[in-house]
């Protein structure tokens, strides 16, 4: 049969009509300042496709060709339309405007506000820096992350403690990333303060449950803090200065719209007014803070940019010119964004972190003593994010993490070290965000991360079947350097991670999420609140990979036309070789550290409740949580067992959990905010009975977490005055006043027992509060 | 004059204001109900190459009882060495729950207790118990124990006589030693006073005003003349050594938010046949090294 050319041609030109799609891509930037906007939502009007900006504000949309309406909101901004006939792929950039009808800095709109209903992440949390800075706070100093303790399934083991837990999970096990570097200590001032400067922060999110294939090595949440880029249009400095520190930021174009830069810092100056007291013990003290954050940015061209990030912060302690010590994180990160194709996105990222602390005595002093410890990391990731059409988002990639761990150097009159570890950390990730139809949308991925520890170093073998200690062991092995000591790449490094999203109606949805992960590096600490001195450890022979695996189920719904925003979440949370200590452990300079840690499990199950309002004068939410977590350690002797191998409350089991924060305008000058925080006492361990050495009494602990502190509560009050603003006028202010504590609640951090000094017959329980009284605050704020 | 005066005075206001709130931490005595529990044998003694063995057997008391603990009579205690009977310790008429026997132990030796307690007793009774077995292990003798003058140096000590003792470590990693000190005849026996140290740093070191490292201060502050002081030094297991850390720990690091979890203070006591059920206290093998001295110029 003779073929017909020309039917040939129209079959193919047919096929090849059918399967041609176009792409809508670029960025979504606040047309003020250029910087770019996270999570904003492009979709075709009138349907349910869409997509989201990506970390640095860029989206592709595949779509059929045609004729489109595409919009894009975003809180707080107000949207755009653009009607476009699309017949071939195009680039479009949309520059958004902040809301003139603001009211509390969100959009009147609120088309941006049923995100929480269509997106099938859950568990997670979002802030902006303006939310964050409207909540009444100690001493009027912003801090994250006190602000996202007040969310549902966050809370922490008292004031000043240092870290947070997050659906009964341990400090270590949340991933902290600032612009991608991991961050080894949230605090200032003993937990007081966190590191990040909320002037210097574009974005805040918080992943509790549901965590995408592309986060990784920590057990229980993911804090992606994202600085701002700085204003690509034109100078702005903005600061405040407070009763506890001051802050100041500053940042430009260097090249309009191409090179911008950011450059913020902060100082306490508590310690300046020390040196005023008469009372040595006060004014040879020293206690302060300070960090800095910057960022340059450069776009060598609409498919080229390059990132530099860099925090350095440093915590200072000192007594009367006898001791000091000090702590802080130091990171420096390089991220270059390529769109290889308008579908295919590049991101490359460097990292640098170096987390180091150090104590002893004064240099000047007649008797020196030096101890210093650091961690420092040495990355390298790459993430493509692909967008072959409207219903998938396909995200893969590697990670790559390079540890070496200096637990302690010794220098001075006397000198020693512990060991080196150095170990490296990879994983592969792949998911995909489909939209199988207008109701479902499902995240399905993979990681498989993988860790080995290197030489070189010594390691002990112990008696099989016996206690791990020094009386038992059995050989050392010296591994020279690059040598691996152990590997976990393994099957258990698969972590599947699943989420679903079935949508009931327009403000009705339901979601299922599934997540395991695996942790490597241990905080080792027995404190109730780890320190600032506390050491991380690789997983090794000896202490292998901490396990979690993570169910949630959860019911959204808004009413109101999105007014109000209510969620009711459940988890339940296992996990495995937890590292837990024998009692009595003793931690510091321990050369094998493993002949202090007993490994166990873990569960954690709660509900968790909340109801924002999002628009209008009066916003807020309610938050409350019900939950538990316990652990267990079962060995096999009363060496390494606890509790008698029965399960017993963690430290920062806390059944109920309430919070209410609001705000309310009550003008364009005054707002005034409230939060109330109630918590369950924390468990501890009180005595059950009294024994005697000698003349000493000391109290009889055989129950470990076996009751509780008194509840906590505390009210805090805040009122913001923002005089008009003047549109021809640059200089801008406010004032911020309020009272932490208003009912001078006297909260136990804890309870602990003693033998009255006068007579050491009588016991006697006493309560340490941290703050015991009401503090008052006033900061003032101005802008340029 | 007067401007400076009020700047100084308001700097010194500022100064309070500050520290006071940022040091607005409080404690207070609370008063707490807490829940009962059956109590637990109590055995601590020591046998020596010196002064002979003595063992205290004890219940434990509710912890807000404020008295004694309730001392166990009549209970049998005997004193093994090498798992051969050489004692059977006799109570005292004056001190109840206190049993003693003039045996002197010898180094190198191994040591451990039986108590049996009686089916008269109120607490445990029909019940028996054993220590660990403990060696008996070396100490170092003590070169010299005395006062010496010292000047000022603020702010890390005032100026006058401290108590110090020369020693030589002997060689040999993996002793442990406890240090007690007497003053006026009154053993300073608070929770601060509890040392124990080992020569993981100092094996073989002499300590002495001629050495490398001068001799062992054992004062921290000046003492007036005429007092008296006596130390001991005494051998001790590892797990001596532990358990007086842990004891120590457990009263002294209390009150701030960095303490180390509250521990059961378990010593080498359990319950003959059922190791699982332990008791509490130590019963200790020691060779003793003492001295005295008087504080003169």
């Amino acid at each position: 049969m003779k073929k017909n050319p020309l039917l040939v041609l129209l079959l193919i030109l047919g096929f090849w009509a059918h399967g041609q799609q176009v792409t809508l891509s670029g960025y979504v930037k606040d047309i003020s300042n250029g910087e770019d906007l996270i999570g904003a939502s492009i979709s075709i009007k009138g349907t349910t496709s869409g997509t989201i900006t990506n970390s640095y504000g860029y989206y592709s949309l595949t779509v059929p060709p045609g004729d489109y309406v595409f919009v894009v909101t975003y809180i707080g901004y107000e949207s755009q339309e653009f009607e476009v006939s699309l017949n071939q792929s195009q680039k479009k950039n949309w520059e958004l405007t902040e809301s003139s009808e603001l009211i509390n800095e969100v959009e009147v709109t609120g088309e941006r506000l049923d995100e929480n209903i269509k997106s099938v992440e859950m568990s997670t949390n979002s802030l902006t820096s303006k939310q964050i800075k409207k909540i009444p706070q100690l001493l009027g100093e912003t801090d994250i992350i006190r602000t996202i303790t007040l969310l549902p399934g966050i809370t922490t083991v008292g004031e000043g403690a240092n870290g947070f837990n997050v659906r009964g999970g341990n400090v270590d096990q949340n991933l902290i990333l600032l612009d991608e570097a991991p961050v080894y200590n949230s605090s200032h001032l003993f937990g007081f303060f966190s590191v990040f400067n909320a002037d210097a922060v574009k974005d805040v999110k918080l992943y509790k449950g549901g965590i995408p294939a592309e986060y990784g090595g920590r057990l229980s949440s993911v804090l992606d803090v994202r600085q701002r880029e700085g204003n690509s249009k034109q100078f702005k400095m903005n600061g405040g200065i407070g009763l506890l520190s001051s802050r100041l930021l500053l940042e430009g174009p260097i090249v309009e719209d191409k090179i911008s830069y950011m450059v913020a810092g902060r100082r306490s100056y508590l310690d300046i007014f020390f040196g005023l007291s008469d009372d040595e013990a006060i004014n040879k003290s020293i206690l302060y803070f300070y960090d800095l954050n910057g960022k340059v940015n450069f776009k060598f061209s609409e498919r080229s940019r390059l990132f530099l990030s860099g925090y350095y912060g440093k915590d200072n302690f000192g007594i009367q010119d006898q001791f000091d010590f000090g702590w802080g994180n130091g990171t420096g990160t390089a991220r270059w964004n390529y769109l290889v194709n308008d579908k295919l996105f590049l991101n490359l990222t460097g990292v640098y972190s170096d987390y180091r602390y150090n104590l002893g005595t004064p240099d000047n002093s007649e008797a020196t003593f030096r101890w210093d410890s650091r961690v420092r990391n040495n990355i390298l990731n790459a993430q493509f994010s692909w967008y072959p059409n409207s219903k998938n988002t396909v995200e893969f990639g590697m990670d790559n993490t390079y540890y070496v761990f200096d637990p302690a150097v010794i220098t001075g009159d006397f000198s020693a070290r512990l060991s080196s570890s150095q170990a490296l950390e990879s994983a592969l990730f792949i998911s995909n965000e489909q939209q199988v139809n207008d109701r479902l949308t499902i995240l399905y991925g993979l990681r498989y991360a993988g860790f080995s520890r290197f030489g070189p170093q010594t390691i002990r073998s112990y008696e099989e079947g016996k206690l791990i200690e020094d009386s038992t062991v059995v050989s050392e092995r010296e591994y020279v350097s690059g040598e691996v000591i152990e590997s976990y790449f393994d099957w258990d490094g698969f972590e599947p991670r699943l989420a679903v999203n079935y949508l009931i109606n327009d403000e009705v949805s339901v979601k299922v999420s599934y997540n395991r992960l695996r942790q490597f590096i241990h905080l080792i600490s027995n404190t109730t609140t780890p320190t600032p001195i506390d050491i991380w450890r690789p997983s090794g022979p000896h202490i292998k990979p901490a396990i979690a695996n993570q169910i949630a189920v959860g019911y959204f719904q808004n009413f109101s036309e999105n007014t109000y925003r209510f969620s009711a979440e459940a988890y339940y949370k296992d996990f495995q070789n937890l590292v837990d200590y024998k009692d009595n452990a003793d931690l510091i300079f321990t050369e094998y550290i493993e002949t202090e840690l007993l490994a166990g499990d873990g569960r954690a199950y709660g509900l968790e409740l909340m109801l924002e309002k999002k628009l209008g004068a009066l916003t807020g939410w309610v938050s409350y949580t019900i939950s538990r977590s316990e652990r267990q350690i079962d060995g096999t002797n009363r060496f390494n067992t606890i509790n008698n191998g029965d399960w017993y409350s963690s430290n920062y089991d806390k059944l109920h959990d309430l919070t209410i924060v609001a705000n309310y305008a009550i003008n364009p000058k005054w707002d005034v905010g409230m939060t109330f925080a109630f918590q369950t006492g924390r468990p501890i361990t009180y005595p059950s009975a009294r024994g005697q050495f000698e003349s000493i009494t000391y109290p009889v602990y055989n129950n470990r977490n076996g009751a509780r502190i008194p509840n906590y509560h505390r009210l805090d009050l805040s009122a913001t005055y923002t005089p008009e603003i003047k549109p021809d006028r640059r200089w801008q202010s406010s004032w911020s006043f309020g009272v932490y504590n208003a009912y001078a609640r006297k909260n136990a951090y804890s309870i602990f027992f003693r033998q009255n000094e006068t007579n050491p017959l009588v016991t006697e329980a006493v309560r340490l509060s941290i703050f015991a009284t009401i503090i008052p605050f006033v900061t003032y704020n101005f802008e340029f | 004059m007067k401007k400076l005066n009020n700047t100084h005075y308001i700097g010194q206001l500022l100064a309070v204001l500050f520290a006071g709130v940022l040091l607005s931490s409080c404690q207070d005595v609370v008063e707490l109900e807490l829940p009962g529990d059956d109590p637990i044998i109590i055995i601590n003694g020591r046998v020596s190459d010196q002064d002979g063995i003595f063992v205290d057997v004890l219940a434990s008391a509710p912890y807000f009882s404020n008295e004694e603990v309730p001392p166990i009579s009549n209970a049998t205690v005997s004193l093994f060495e090498n798992d051969v009977l050489v004692a059977t310790l006799t109570e005292s008429d004056t001190s109840a729950g206190h049993y003693t026997d003039p045996f002197v132990g010898t180094e190198g030796n191994i040591y451990n207790i039986v108590v049996n307690v009686p089916s008269s007793s109120t607490y445990f009774p029909n019940t028996s118990w054993e220590s660990s077995k403990e060696k008996m292990y070396r100490v170092f003798p003590i070169d010299s124990f005395y006062p010496r003058y010292l000047p000022s140096n603020p702010p890390f000590q005032d100026e006058g006589l401290y108590v110090f003792l020369d020693f030589t470590e002997p060689s040999g990693k993996g002793d442990n030693y406890r240090l007690k000190l007497w003053r006026n005849d009154t053993l300073q026996g608070e929770p601060q006073d509890l040392t124990v140290f080992d020569d993981e740093f100092i094996d073989g070191l002499n300590f002495s005003d001629t050495s490398q490292f001068g001799a062992f201060q054992l004062t921290g502050s000046p003492s007036p003349e005429g007092w008296t002081y006596k130390v001991e030094i005494s051998s001790v297991n590892l797990g001596y050594a532990n358990y007086i850390t842990l004891l120590r720990q457990q009263t002294l690091q209390v009150g701030s938010t960095f303490d180390p979890p509250p521990a059961p203070i378990v010593g080498n006591i359990f319950e003959l046949g059922n190791p699982k059920n332990y008791g509490l206290g130590y019963f200790a093998a020691s060779i003793l090294s003492t001295d005295s001295t008087i504080v003169v110029k």
